[in-house]
C-alpha cells in the first residue's frame, strides 16, 4: 500500500522512486500554478521542477505537522517569489503559446463553428494572460493563490509576508482589471464554475 | 440600509467567501433589493468563471505529462547521484580542500548594507582616534596648569629673631634722659632694625634654624 505517509517515509530514507511517486501525485497542480504565474511553458517547467528539486533537498525537514502539499506549497511560493525571469520581454503572441496546439488541431478540423470557438478561446486566454502579465508578480501570485488554490486571505498574507488587508486589496484590483479587460457582464453565463462561491443571486 | 459603494467594494470578498457571516447576510439582503449591485456581483462571478475556464484550457494535454515526468525523474536522479558522490567525496582527505574553499569563500551582501557597514566602521575609527587625541591633549596640558597656578600658602607662624645687646651701667646713667632711654636696649628684628640704633649690627648673625617649606600638590613635589 503506497499511502502518502508511507511514500514520505520512504523518500526521507533516500528512496528516489517513492519521491517520484509523490511528485506524480502533485506535479500537475504545481505545474499549472507555475504556468499561470510565468505565462510561458518552458519557464513554467523549469520553475516547477526547481520546486520539486528543492522539496527533494528539504524533505528531511518535513515533520508531518501539515499535509505534504501545504508544506510543498510553502516551498513553491518561495520559489515563485525568488523567480527571476530569464527572458525579460515576451511578445504578446508568445502568451497565447500556452495553449496546447494539439487540442486546436483536433477540434478545429471538425467544423467551422468549432474552429471559431477555438479562435475565440485563444483570444480570451490571451486577454486573461495579458491582464495577469500587467499586474506585479506579487499581485499575480496572490490572485492565483486565491483563485486557483483557494487559500484564505490570512493564509496568503502569512505565506507572502504582507497584511490580510493588502491581500484583499490586491485580489480586488486584479479582479477589477480582469473584469474591465474581459468586458464580462452579468449576462455571460456560459462559463464553467470556478473556485468562487456559488451564492444565489436574487430569488 | 446598505450603501451601494461599500457593497461593490465587498463583492470580490463575497465571491471568494471571505466575508464574516453577519456581513454576508446583510450583503445578500442588499443584493436582493438592489438590481444594479446584483448585476455587478453577477459580472464579478462571471469574470472569475471566465478566468478559471481559460486558465484550465491553457494547461497542456495528456501527452505532455509523460515527458514532463520523465524529465523531472531524470533531474531528481542526477541530483541524488551527485548528492551521493558529494557524500562519498567528503572524506578527511578532502577536508583541506574544504578549508581552502572556506577561506576563499565570498559572501554576497547587498550594496546598501555594505555601504552602511563601511560608514559605521569609518565613523567608529574616527571617533576612537578623536577620543585618544583628546586624552593626550589633556595629559599634555596638565603639567603647565600646575606650574602657572599661583597658590597662596598661609604662613602659620612668623619667627622673630632677636639679639640682646648689653650696655655698660655707667653709660646708661649718663644717658638718663627719657628721650634717650629707648636706645638703652636695642632690639634688632630681622627686617625692622632701626637706623638710629647706636652701634648695634646684625652682621654675622645667623639664625639657628633653617625653615624648610614643602608644598605638595597632586603628584608633583616642589621643594624650596
Amino acid at each position: 500500500m503506497n499511502s502518502e505517509e508511507d511514500l514520505i517515509r520512504r523518500a526521507q530514507a533516500g528512496d528516489t522512486d517513492a519521491f517520484c511517486l509523490l511528485a506524480e501525485a502533485h506535479e500537475r497542480r504545481v505545474f499549472a500554478l507555475a504556468l499561470h504565474y510565468c505565462r510561458d511553458r518552458e519557464d513554467a517547467e523549469d520553475l516547477s521542477q526547481e520546486v520539486w528539486l528543492k522539496a527533494y533537498a528539504a524533505l528531511s525537514s518535513f515533520r508531518s505537522e501539515s499535509t505534504f502539499y501545504t508544506w510543498l506549497r510553502k516551498i513553491m511560493i518561495n520559489c515563485f517569489l525568488n523567480h527571476r525571469r530569464t527572458r525579460s520581454l515576451k511578445m504578446r503572441e508568445e502568451i497565447t503559446d500556452v495553449l496546447d496546439a494539439e487540442s486546436v488541431n483536433e477540434e478545429s478540423l471538425g467544423s467551422v463553428s468549432a474552429l471559431e470557438r477555438n479562435v475565440q478561446n485563444h483570444l480570451v486566454v490571451g486577454r486573461v494572460m495579458q491582464v495577469l502579465s500587467e499586474v506585479t508578480p506579487q499581485q499575480r501570485l496572490i490572485f492565483l493563490l486565491k483563485h486557483q488554490e483557494g487559500m484564505t486571505y490570512e493564509e496568503i498574507a502569512k505565506a507572502v509576508g504582507c497584511s490580510a488587508g493588502a491581500v484583499k486589496k490586491s485580489v480586488s484590483r486584479t479582479v477589477t482589471k480582469l473584469r474591465q479587460c474581459l468586458g464580462v457582464n452579468h449576462e455571460s453565463t456560459s462559463y464553467v464554475s470556478c473556485g468562487a462561491s456559488e451564492y444565489p443571486i436574487g430569488s | 440600509m446598505h450603501n451601494c459603494k461599500s457593497t461593490r467594494n465587498s463583492l470580490t470578498e463575497l465571491a471568494f467567501d471571505e466575508l464574516p457571516p453577519t456581513q454576508k447576510i446583510h450583503l445578500l439582503a442588499h443584493l436582493d433589493e438592489c438590481p444594479s449591485c446584483r448585476e455587478e456581483y453577477a459580472a464579478v462571478r462571471n469574470a472569475l468563471r471566465v478566468v478559471d475556464q481559460k486558465l484550465r484550457s491553457a494547461l497542456p494535454s495528456e501527452n505532455f505529462w509523460s515527458g514532463y515526468h520523465s524529465r523531472l525523474r531524470r533531474r531528481i536522479d542526477n541530483v541524488s547521484s551527485s548528492d551521493y558522490e558529494t557524500r562519498v567525496r567528503t572524506t578527511p582527505a578532502s577536508l583541506w580542500v574544504m578549508l581552502q574553499k572556506l577561506a576563499t569563500a565570498t559572501v554576497r551582501v547587498p550594496v546598501p548594507v555594505a555601504a552602511v557597514v563601511v560608514l559605521l566602521f569609518t565613523f567608529a575609527t574616527l571617533f576612537a582616534m578623536h577620543a585618544r587625541r583628546g586624552t593626550n591633549a589633556q595629559v599634555a596640558t596638565g603639567s603647565p596648569a600646575t606650574i602657572t597656578r599661583t597658590i597662596e600658602v598661609p604662613v602659620t607662624q612668623e619667627k622673630i629673631l632677636t639679639k640682646v645687646v648689653y650696655v655698660d651701667r655707667e653709660r646708661r646713667r649718663f644717658r638718663s634722659s627719657p628721650a634717650q632711654k629707648e636706645n638703652d636696649t636695642a632690639v634688632a628684628t630681622s627686617g625692622t632694625a632701626r637706623r638710629d640704633a647706636p652701634t648695634v649690627s646684625l652682621v654675622g648673625f645667623k639664625p639657628a634654624e633653617q625653615v624648610k617649606l614643602t608644598i605638595i600638590k597632586g603628584s608633583y613635589k616642589d621643594e624650596k
